[in-house]
């Protein structure tokens, strides 16, 4: 097993890396490496920038229009946005609802969504979580029922990242409630966000920031070529959908970048270096998982059940470097800063993200798939327990 | 395939029932299978065919690491091939080299090295004049020959030198080890071996010792996976129990790591950037002794009161995988290490990197 990088590779690093400098907007780069938010704008120029590249859908076949990267390279591009920093292409319109609709989808639904999806001429949110439907997702509740040309769609749809800048959401509703298995009466469906009935909730997070939204269905009408995959057969195309984060999920790129900030910000203490040291150790090692796992799917379309490994290590050193951040801003991190407040000069660490992104990470294992619901997946499909 | 070969003879030789057996022989480890060992070319593996070697490199090192580690083997391998021999193959001169390295494969001497040293070296006629001592210089109870750091060269000394007193003891966790102390020992030029060869040495007993690490831990995560199966309370196996599953999965996560880490040593035997080498052992070596820790620890705890008892091998892998975190520099000093090395990640931008 060779996991280094070929020559071939390395060189598509530096090709990427280039791109990004040369195309990446310095506003919404400086925005990045402080940790604050780009705006939609800022988001949907720099997709754009990569799709014109053809990069805007790393993990798309190339029949979808993806640019058809061995998995090496997929990584490889996605590490380096991850480090540069720059923003990933938007994750509910690339990582899911793209792949969605080019697998299970219609002619016509593939002709009418794909391109406009990586493009981002339609931002997608995702109509998953519900309030007794977050780990069990199978209890959701928002009904669906059949009414001549269209589905009628009633519910309420918890935690829906950034559907305030949504066009469209995709959603699970329950087509029959009167299924023998609850999985078994689930439809997937694309609403347009700009349905009469449709009501858009900010929920304000920990972090102070307006990420996430509640999404309020009364009536909603929704034609029937809304529909993907076949009635009450939504399941499959949602465990599809689960399935199809593999290379970047353990997004060790963003915890380098963590740590770049800490020895910026305390390099010259002993006791912090020893501390990121720690965390430079374990992720050094992770990434040879990493590549063992790259290495063992070359060819292989199949998610490898050891992604779960990845993601639970993945993200405890995130955590881990996101806290050792706010140990070493100290507790100047406390006071609170907008993230619409001015650039500080040149070569100032930025302190104002670092208590919010520190608070606001705790998320990372939760969403998902919370760590605790992975272990329980590892311990069943890996290890046969349970 | 040396895979197959290294685990046939692990499983024939070595099951636990005999280890203790082992351990009761004379020398401390079975002579039957050091002989065997040396049989089998594994004594042989790493070193240069120039030098009577079959010139193997870090993957098969790293086979031959798990299959130790997986089956607790006490023969000197690490202090004999892996150290000294390391040290002497790269470090002493050609003629020397083979000299020393022949009886060394064919497991005639058993060599050890010191990794932990305060000795003076002063230039007399012909040579030097060792003075000082050395503590837990593994293999050193049953070594004829040693291998010395002092000052900034590295010196072979026989066992039976003037002046070299050697105190040897049991380690827990298996094999043996030896304190010594040099009043007026002399060795000749001939002796030297070069300073790099010290350090590659350590660097490949840490990547064995990866690979030991990586072959035990998954062993005893194998163990304690199939007796949450099997044993039975509250009238269902107690792997029924979420947070033993939890638990089992963390070991998991750990036990890839523990894999990954040993892969990682194995590749860096061929890195030729130095400064490289350093950082990834000691990330190596930082790693496998916090995983290690936290296996030992989580496996005996999930197989309940015999996880104690010396009878269950889960209480030897405990021991040995507590040793391995200890030996060669531990995981606090290889975390300084790494710091003072300055980590992986530079605080500059990543765009102004090339």
């Amino acid at each position: 097993m060779d996991l280094r990088f070929t020559a071939e590779e390395e060189a598509f690093r530096r090709e990427v890396r280039a791109f990004i400098r040369d195309n990446l907007d310095p506003v919404t780069h400086r925005k990045m490496v402080d940790g604050r938010v780009p705006t939609k704008d800022e988001i949907v120029a720099w997709q754009r920038a990569l799709n014109r590249r053809g990069w805007a859908t790393p993990s798309w076949p190339k029949e979808a229009g993806g640019p058809g990267f061995s998995a090496a390279e997929r990584y490889i591009f996605l590490d380096e946005l991850h480090q540069a920093p720059a923003p990933e292409p938007l994750s509910f319109n690339v990582g899911m609802i793209g792949p969605v609709i080019h697998a299970f989808g219609t002619s016509a639904q593939k002709e009418r969504f794909l391109a406009a999806t990586a493009n981002i001429d339609i931002w997608w949110a995702q109509g998953f979580s519900e309030q007794s439907a977050g780990s069990d997702l199978a209890a959701l509740r928002t009904t669906a029922r059949r009414e001549g040309d269209a589905y009628v769609v009633d519910g309420h749809k918890l935690w829906q990242g950034m559907a305030h800048h949504a066009d469209w959401m995709f959603t699970l509703v329950r087509t029959d409630p009167g299924a023998p298995k609850r999985q078994m009466g689930i439809s997937f469906l694309l609403i347009d966000l700009r349905s009469p009935g449709i009501t858009i909730r900010p929920i304000v997070t920990l972090d102070g920031r307006h990420e996430v939204n509640e999404v309020f269905l009364d009536e909603v009408r929704v034609p029937l070529d809304c529909l993907v995959g076949a009635e009450n057969a939504g399941w499959d195309v949602t465990k599809f959908l689960l399935s199809n984060e593999r290379t970047g999920i353990a997004r060790i790129g963003m915890t380098k970048h963590l740590i770049r900030r800490v020895k910026r910000l305390a390099g010259t203490d002993e006791a912090m270096m020893r501390k990121a040291a720690a965390i430079e150790a374990e992720l050094k090692i992770l990434e040879i998982t990493q590549l063992r796992i790259l290495d063992a799917q070359q060819g292989s379309n199949t998610p490898d059940p050891r992604s779960s490994v990845l993601k639970l290590k993945g993200v405890e050193l995130r955590q881990a470097a996101s806290e050792l951040l706010l140990e070493a801003a100290g507790p100047k991190a406390l006071e609170v800063v907008g993230d619409d407040e001015p650039f500080g000069s040149g070569d100032d660490e930025w302190l104002g993200t670092i208590m919010p992104n520190y608070a606001i990470l705790r998320a990372a294992s939760i969403y998902g798939g919370s760590s605790e619901v992975q272990k329980t997946i590892v311990a069943k499909t890996l290890l046969g327990l349970g | 395939m040396l895979k197959d070969s290294v685990e046939r003879l692990v499983s024939e030789r070595y099951p636990f029932e005999k280890r203790a057996e082992h351990a009761a022989e004379p020398r401390g480890f079975s002579e039957a299978m050091w002989e065997e060992m040396a049989e089998l070319g594994l004594t042989a593996l790493p070193f240069g065919e120039q030098l009577g070697g079959l010139g193997l490199g870090g993957v098969e090192m790293m086979i031959v690491g798990e299959a130790v580690g997986r089956g607790l083997l006490l023969e000197p391998y690490l202090s004999s091939i892996v150290l000294a021999g390391t040290a002497i193959a790269q470090g002493a001169e050609d003629g020397e080299a083979a000299a020393r390295l022949s009886a060394i494969m064919t497991g005639e001497t058993v060599a050890a090295l010191a990794d932990h040293a305060t000795i003076t070296a002063s230039v007399v006629d012909g040579g030097v004049r060792l003075d000082g001592a050395a503590t837990m210089v593994l293999g050193g109870d049953q070594a004829a020959l040693f291998v010395l750091p002092a000052g900034n060269s590295g010196w072979m000394v026989s066992a039976d030198a003037p002046g070299l007193r050697v105190r040897g003891y049991r380690l827990h966790g298996g094999g043996g080890a030896a304190d010594l102390t040099l009043e007026g020992v002399r060795v000749g030029a001939e002796a030297h071996v070069a300073v790099q060869a010290m350090t590659r040495a350590i660097e490949a007993g840490i990547a064995f010792l990866a690979a030991e690490a990586a072959g035990a831990t998954r062993a005893a995560l194998d163990l304690t996976v199939g007796y949450l199966k099997t044993r039975e309370q509250f009238g269902k196996p107690i792997g029924s129990n979420q947070a033993l599953q939890h638990r089992a999965a963390e070991l998991l996560v750990e036990v890839e790591q523990a894999s990954s880490a040993a892969i990682y040593a194995a590749l860096l035997a061929e890195e030729y950037d130095p400064a490289e080498r350093a950082r990834g052992t000691a990330a190596v070596k930082a790693v496998i002794g916090k995983v290690g820790r936290f296996v030992a620890q989580q496996t005996v705890q999930l197989h309940g009161g015999i996880g104690v008892s010396e009878e269950h091998i889960i209480s030897h892998y405990f021991r040995r995988l507590t040793a391995i975190g200890m030996l060669l520099g531990g995981t606090d000093a290889q975390l300084k290490r790494l710091a003072d090395l300055g980590g992986f990640t530079r605080p500059r931008a990543h765009l102004d990197l090339a």
